[in-house]
């Protein structure tokens, strides 16, 4: 069993990262791109129940006053993207590191989940992008490839969610 | 587990390359037969544990090969040009204040009489091309551990990058090379969290461009810290514990050492990947608090020796602590990430943020227990023994037994061809114009000498609360070197700066001087006198001659510099092999990075309350200029930015530039300089536009006072001319000042204003520069409004 939880800003508060890497797709003139958000999001694997997630996402994951938190079961085809992100009408890519890469986030949270007295058996880190931008498929391929995620470290997956 | 038997008695040497190759062992021919007929007198093959260990142990990363080898060059044969050169010169100053040089992990010279200063600069280039954030964070943290494993305690970062044009367009980058911007972000993102979630200032350094980095950008790594005097230990003796501290070990890295020894081509994307790691630096924090309180638990540190896992992991630092005595240790008792790794794949791993020490068997109970307390694992997983091998058990079945010294003394040395012959190169045709408010703009625009404050902001410098000076001074000008006071109870600082300039790369010798100039002349302009060197060679493949030729000129001015300025080397490495072939593995088009030689300076001064920042301080004080101007306009970047090519690369005289240092030190001393900067990249001109922005106040100058061999403003203008600083000077002192300057190149070229313009008048009497500040600034801090 695994959970998928995805942290993000609220309306009104900045996004730096999202921010920077617009400026990063700009730079390499690819398509036009109009705002791009990013979700951290957490892989919790073990027997965690829905409620205890619940916690774990108010209590240690995000700040209530600035961020939202949504979550769902982890599925492997990333289909989860649709649950955690409400957007419609934009490109998302799910990034994530290549097993057995040191994830010092992921191993930290580990700690602190079950410091919560929750069970986790791992958790790891990555990235959800939001891109609201008119890009092709293919475009899109080149953006996660050379400015979201680098192949020597990370997979990536993405789709279009309507 | 069973060891693996890889067969090489009887085997062709086409076939023993095939076996180096498909092992990624990156051994040569004639080390492959050294492998062979050592174990056709064992009658036995080796076993993979035995082949990746010496594959390990003799890899040009470990035992510098090149630098220690034979190079035949002009009918005469160079034996060790680290010895023959570099050493030498420091054995010949002979120092009273070098506590312990190019022995240990970092190099070590005296602060007080209670403490030392640790200090090491190292590479890390090819993990950054791959993944910047992860390269050139290891890097750093990597760096760290080495002079925690001297027993310091870290207090500064010095990291100096090296990458190709910020603006290269995208569809010129060959295939698998991340874009110039890409690798600078990442880099930097990677330098920065390190540090600064270590809790250690990040507080110099420089960023340098050139199209020659576009396939292999540089990351200098380097560290100073601080220890107790009576604390360093470095004495394993047979019977004690191995004990293996801090992160758990996967297959991180794997290969990163021989791979580091290769050239990068386009598979190595897909084939290298076990080379890129990501640090964790909350956990080498765990380590180093625990390692410091085990080296403060009692009078003496509850440890006999301690180093670093780096390069090579455990192979390379287990072997080397135990190289005189041996050692046993017990691959299974390593705490591991994942369970599927092979003995060989646990004795070489490059997992980051772990360190091994040696611990007498009353003391493990005591030392486990710190570490514990640290939240960070400590395991024993071997002893010393007194029997000279190097034996290697997994799930007690004997996977490794070499001989230390066949380990450590069997590697075949090379000898190598150079070859060098001097360009004379002669000055391009350029018509004088009466204007040069254009070309200082460019200068100021262009990436090497353009505003770092987008990096400079990222990194935490005040962390520790010890920085004195740091490195954007008066209203953000770029600060020449920093100083840091490193003990509660003393006005003693040190001061750490740097010297490199790969555009004079045509010339290595005068180059190599240059940076021995410019990382002292940096030091002295905030304070900093009694320097020691480090020295990092980034180089190309020094199996070509032309390469090793450029090397050995360079290595060879560093014996002079260090000699001159008697200003002896403390610790160095090199990486070499800094080249991408184009088309593959045996592609023959290569490019090769510019030679780049960064010289650190770490110097001390004696009250930090008399450090001097570079950023005017009021209008009306006199401008001096120490130091000669001459045509040395080679490798400049006013030739750069008109786009022309040729003339003579900036010379040092040794011994009027140690004078000049040596009295500027005095006059700051009794308080006669309010600033002080050098000339380097665009010269008179650059240097005096960034007091005057970096201060918001006015400068005239004028041309006719120089010291000068030019009748030309553009040369009198950007001359790079090494040995030169502009001082100003406290207005009622002039003459105190120039007392103190006695026996130096002097001259008085202009005064403070209050009107916020650079003014310039040329040789002929006309202005030739005169410029708003607000308008020079602005285009400064243009380049990186990232």
């Amino acid at each position: 069993m695994a959970w998928v939880v995805g942290v993000g800003y609220r309306e009104g508060s900045a996004d730096p990262s999202g921010m920077n890497v617009r400026k990063d797709i700009e730079d390499l003139r690819i398509g036009s791109v109009r705002g791009v958000k990013t979700l951290q999001t957490y892989v919790i694997r073990g027997n965690a129940t829905r409620e205890e997630i619940e916690k774990v996402c108010r209590e240690l994951f995000s700040d209530g006053l600035t961020q939202f938190y949504n979550f769902d079961t982890f599925r492997e085809d990333g289909s989860h993207m649709e649950r955690l992100v409400k957007d419609r009408g934009v490109w998302v890519a799910d990034v994530r590191f290549k097993p057995g890469v040191m994830d010092p986030v992921g191993l930290s949270s580990e700690r602190a989940i079950k410091i919560l007295g929750v069970n986790a058996d791992s958790v790891h880190t990555g990235t959800i992008f939001v891109i609201d931008g008119d890009l092709s498929e293919k475009e899109m391929e080149a953006v996660c490839r050379k400015s979201l995620a680098n192949g020597m470290i990370q997979t990536f997956s993405f789709r279009r969610i309507g | 587990m069973k060891p693996r038997e890889i067969p090489l008695l009887g085997k062709s040497d086409s076939e023993l390359l095939e076996t180096s190759r498909k092992f990624m062992l990156a051994l040569n021919l004639g080390e492959m037969k050294k492998v062979r007929d050592h174990f056709l007198k064992l009658g036995r093959n080796p076993t993979d544990v035995e082949l990746e260990t010496l594959a390990q142990t003799w890899s040009e990363h470990c035992v510098h090969k090149t630098f220690s080898g034979l190079i035949r060059m002009d009918g005469k044969v160079v034996d060790n040009l680290l010895r023959t050169y570099i050493i030498k010169a420091t054995k010949e100053l002979a120092l009273p204040w070098c506590v312990c040089v190019f022995k240990d992990n970092a190099g070590i010279i005296k602060f007080n009489d209670d403490f030392d200063i640790a200090a090491k600069v190292e590479t890390h280039n090819h993990p950054t091309a791959l993944d910047p954030y992860g390269g050139a964070g290891t890097g750093t943290g990597g760096v760290f551990r080495d002079v925690m494993g001297v027993g310091a305690k870290p207090i500064l970062s010095t990291d100096v990058l090296f990458f190709g044009p910020p603006d290269y367009p995208h569809e010129r980058l060959p295939e698998g090379v991340l874009h110039p911007k890409r690798l600078m972000k990442g880099s930097v993102a990677g330098i920065r969290d390190y540090g600064n979630r270590m809790g250690i200032p990040t507080a110099s350094g420089g960023v340098g461009f050139d199209e020659g980095y576009i396939g292999n950008p540089l990351v200098f790594a380097g560290v100073v810290g601080i220890m107790p005097r009576n604390k360093y230990v470095r004495e394993a003796k047979p019977g004690d514990m191995i004990l293996l501290a801090g992160g758990k070990t996967g297959r991180d890295g794997i290969h990163g050492v021989t791979f580091a020894s290769l050239e990068l081509t386009t598979e190595s994307e897909k084939t290298s990947s076990g080379a890129v790691q990501i640090g964790n630096a909350i956990e080498e924090k765990r380590v180093l608090d625990g390692q410091l309180r085990a080296r403060d638990a009692h009078e003496k540190p509850l440890y006999t020796a301690v180093t670093d896992c780096g390069g090579g992991g455990l192979s390379s630092a287990v072997g080397e602590m135990g190289k005189e005595i041996g050692v046993r240790v017990e691959l299974d008792k390593v705490p591991l990430k994942y369970m599927d790794l092979e003995p060989w794949e646990i004795w070489i791993s490059e997992a980051q943020e772990r360190m091994i020490l040696a611990v007498p068997k009353e003391n493990v109970d005591e030392t486990i227990k710190i570490f514990e307390n640290e939240n960070t694992d400590a395991t024993v997983i071997g002893e010393f023994t007194g029997d000279g091998k190097l034996t290697l058990l997994h799930q007690g079945d004997l996977v490794a037994e070499l001989d230390m010294d066949f380990l450590h003394n069997g590697v075949p040395r090379v000898m190598r061809e150079a070859k060098f012959s001097k360009q004379e190169m002669k000055d391009p045709e350029f018509r004088e114009m009466d204007d040069y408010g254009r070309d200082l703009k460019k200068i100021l625009a262009s990436p090497n000498v353009a505003s770092k404050e987008w990096v400079i902001r990222q990194y935490d410098h005040e962390v520790q609360a010890k920085m004195i000076l740091k490195p954007l001074q008066g209203f953000s000008g770029p600060g020449d070197a920093c100083v840091i006071k490193p003990l509660n109870n003393s006005w003693k600082g040190v001061v750490v700066s740097n010297g490199v300039n790969s555009k004079y790369c045509s010339d290595p010798y005068n180059m190599a001087l240059s940076a021995i100039d410019e990382a002292m002349r940096n030091n002295v302009c905030c304070g900093g006198r009694r320097m020691a060197l480090l020295d990092n060679f980034s180089w190309g493949n020094p199996e070509k001659p032309d390469r090793l030729g450029a090397l050995v000129e360079a290595v060879r001015a560093c014996h002079d510099g260090s000699l001159g300025f008697g200003a002896p080397f403390i610790s160095g490495k090199d990486s070499l092999y800094n080249e991408y072939s184009l088309g593959g593995k045996g592609g023959k088009e290569t490019i090769s990075i510019p030679y780049t030689l960064l010289i650190t300076a770490v110097g001390i001064i004696p009250d930090i309350r008399k450090a001097v920042s570079m950023d005017l301080k009021r209008a009306g004080n006199p401008i001096y200029i120490v130091g000669e101007t001459k045509s040395e306009m080679g490798g400049s970047h006013f030739y750069m930015v008109n786009g022309l090519k040729g003339g003579k690369v900036p010379g040092v005289g040794m011994d009027r530039a140690k004078k000049s240092m040596e009295c500027l030190a005095s006059a700051m001393d009794i308080g006669l300089v309010r600033s002080c900067h050098d000339c380097s990249e665009g010269g008179v001109a650059v240097a005096s536009a960034e007091m005057a922005f970096a201060g918001e106040l006015g400068l005239s100058l004028d041309l006719r006072k120089l010291v000068t061999d030019t009748g030309k403003n553009h040369v009198a203008l950007f001359s790079e001319s090494n040995s030169r600083f502009l001082v100003e000077v406290e207005g009622a002192k002039e003459k105190e000042f120039e007392h103190a300057m006695g026996g130096c190149i002097l001259s008085r070229i202009g005064v403070v204003t209050e009107d916020r313009r650079l003014v310039i008048t040329g040789l002929e009497g006309k202005a030739v520069i005169s410029e708003e500040i607000s308008g020079l600034k602005k285009v400064w801090k243009g380049t990186f409004d990232w």
